[in-house]
């Protein structure tokens, strides 16, 4: 027998272990012991959340506790990402020296008169920042804060959202920035020109992403020749002719990177123009319009290379164009699209698909009799069967309205659309097949009917290893799931 | 080349060179050593878990060297363990703790990893007392340091 004692006493075999701990879950082992204290602790540190502010977007759940403030100090230097809002400054005393993400937001418009001062002395803080992500107040921003932010040697990785500042400010920020990667302006209300940017900005070759909202897209695109990804997010109402613009320019300007385009509210021949003129594209977003018939022409050159297509509130929609991308696009790997027929499935030709991770459709299945549902399921189960790469199931009802969308299609024999059935996800309509989705991690199913027994749930824990997040209800009798589970 | 590799408990194994090559101590001392005939003494590992080593290279024996990356991000890494490996590490708590002894002494990276990936999911979702005892680790801490940490830390649980 060899010496036996406890290789996890080691603080170096803990410090593997830890390694492959989540970040989330390393508080409890971490009180285990003093050898797993220090190793655990700066995991546990690691990101802190210190905000308060329920409102903002993606806001964490009520009652989520926040650090007491001299555990943060005293942890400071474990810190790498802070999140934080307005009142975080008058609680917390913020020392943190070692941050590489900053995400600084607020109640939009809200009135903070120390907020760019608060933040400046942040950024000047901290000279290893990457990611920048922060808020504006009503009060406009100041020159020292535009001058502490495009001195981060490190910056790769700036978003803003509701910042008020003047021309000269942009140029600073946007001249500054020579090492930034990527880039997110959300209303940002800038007054100047496009003789002015053409005149005082300078090109940014390395560039690859931006997100623009509001400001003159085309003007500033003609800075980045390296752009790989243009994100043009914008909900007025009224349209807009940018994306008009936007077609202009990539008709004479050569983006030789720009692979992925992410749209809101475009004209079909708009979108067209854009798609037609960029050398390849393998990902494409569009919120908020339809996926017209010239945009899906154009769209339609890129098959082979398209990797991934995301189409949210998006109508009118026929199926079949959406089944066209997954019997043509060998390469794709994410699918979001509104639904899909199950008839027109079972009609349709081979996914060719075979790379898939993410599907995320509703399929709609027709209501004349259990008897349809069962094989109109089970037809749909042998296609999702092979996409053996599978890592995000959703076939939900997040968003179901009847657009007659449908109705071009030569079998419209399933009806009023509103009262059509989701997959039934049974043993009984084949839902075994889905056996061969080792690699599942989320299954969706919410808003369907579903009418599972005891025993199909059983199969899904004993078969689906991987499966980590389940939502949806099973039956009538009400049994909801919605659990992150191990 | 064989190798030959003396365990704790003077029982001699012979293995392939590029199977005992996996162990990077090793491989360093074959290099100090040059070319020889001479058993490579082992006096840290007992028999019965050396031979559990030698099979777990074998096994591996074609594959690529893991080459450190330092800016990896950990949330990319995957605590997937493959199928073979699983089974050869379904293996009582005593073994387990000396394989990962053992993978950590004869420095065999990938070994490490997978008895360490092996602890990160048996500790999951367990009370600090609960593995404590799946562990037989002592608390070492003051009744009023464990209340300290726990008050401490206590923002980051559940998150």
């Amino acid at each position: 027998m060899s010496n036996v004692h406890n290789p996890l006493l080691l603080a170096e075999v803990v410090l593997v272990v830890a390694n492959y701990v989540n970040p989330k879950e390393a508080a409890t082992p971490s009180r285990v012991c003093r050898t797993w204290y220090t190793v655990f602790r700066p995991l546990v540190w690691q990101t802190c959340d210190i905000s308060d502010d329920r409102l903002r977007p993606g806001g964490k759940p009520l009652g989520q506790r926040r650090p007491r403030p001299k555990d943060m100090v005293k942890n400071a230097h474990n810190i790498r990402e802070l999140i934080c809002n307005g009142s975080s400054f008058s609680n917390f005393e913020i020392t943190c020296s070692r941050l590489k993400t900053l995400r600084s937001h607020n109640v939009i418009y809200a009135s903070r008169p120390q907020w760019w001062s608060q933040l400046t002395q942040l950024l000047v803080q901290n000279d290893q920042l990457e990611t920048v992500d922060f808020d504006g107040t009503r009060e406009a921003s100041t020159l020292k804060f535009w001058e502490a932010l495009v001195s981060r040697p490190a910056l790769k990785y700036v978003r803003m959202n509701s910042v008020n500042m003047s021309a000269e400010h942009f140029a600073i920020f946007w001249n500054g920035c020579r090492g930034l990667r990527r880039m997110e302006l959300y209303d940002i209300n800038v007054p100047c020109t496009s003789e002015f940017i053409e005149e005082q900005l300078e090109t940014l070759p390395g560039l690859e992403a931006i997100t623009i909202s509001h400001l003159a897209a085309t003007a500033l695109l003609r800075l980045c020749p390296g752009l790989r990804l243009f994100r043009w997010q914008n909900y007025d109402m009224g349209g807009n002719g940018q994306l008009q613009m936007l077609a202009f320019l990539l008709e004479r300007q050569h983006f030789p990177h720009l692979e992925s385009l992410q749209v809101t509210r475009v004209e079909d021949l708009e979108l067209a123009t854009c798609l037609g003129a960029m050398d390849r594209v393998k990902e494409l977003v569009i919120e908020g319009s339809p996926l017209g018939l010239q945009s899906f022409d154009a769209l339609e050159r890129n098959f082979a290379k398209l990797q991934r297509i995301s189409l949210e509130y998006v109508f009118p929609i026929p199926s079949k164009r959406i089944l066209v991308l997954l019997e043509s696009c060998p390469l794709l790997k994410y699918i979001r699209a509104p639904k899909l027929k199950a008839s027109a499935i079972v009609l349709g030709k081979p996914w060719v698909c075979q790379d898939l991770e993410e599907f995320r459709v509703s399929i709609l299945v027709g209501v004349s009799g259990k008897t349809t549902i069962r094989r109109g399921s089970q037809a749909v189960f042998e296609r999702l069967s092979k996409l053996t790469r599978l890592t995000h199931l959703d076939i939900g009802f997040h968003y179901m309205q009847d657009d007659n969308s449908d109705s071009d299609d030569s079998d419209d024999s399933d009806g009023d659309i509103l009262a059509c059935q989701g997959l039934d996800l049974t043993l009984e309509s084949g839902f075994s097949q889905l056996s061969t989705l080792k690699n599942l991690e989320e299954l969706d199913f919410s808003y369907t009917v579903q009418d599972m027994s005891a025993e199909d749930v059983k199969w899904i824990r004993d078969n689906l290893k991987k499966l980590q997040v389940v939502k949806g209800i099973c039956n009538r009798h009400g049994e909801y799931r919605d659990q992150p589970q191990n | 080349m064989p190798v030959t590799l003396t365990s704790l408990d003077d029982v001699k194994f012979t293995v392939d060179k590029d199977v005992a090559e996996r162990s990077i101590l090793i491989k360093n001392m074959i290099e100090d050593v040059g070319e020889s005939d001479s058993p490579i003494p082992l006096p840290n590992v007992s028999s019965a878990v050396l031979k559990k080593v030698i099979e777990y290279c074998e096994h591996h024996r074609n594959d690529p060297v893991q080459v450190q990356d330092e800016t990896d991000d950990p949330r990319k890494r995957s605590n997937d363990i493959e199928e073979w490996d699983m089974k050869f590490m379904a293996v009582d708590q005593e073994m387990l703790f000396e394989i990962i002894l053992a993978a950590n002494y004869l420095d065999i990276k990938p070994l490490l990893d997978v008895g360490c990936k092996t602890v990160a999911n048996i500790i999951k979702g367990k009370t600090p007392e609960e593995i404590r005892k799946t562990f037989n680790i002592v608390n070492d801490f003051t009744p009023e340091e464990e209340a300290q940490i726990k008050k401490e830390n206590e923002w980051a649980e559940d998150r």
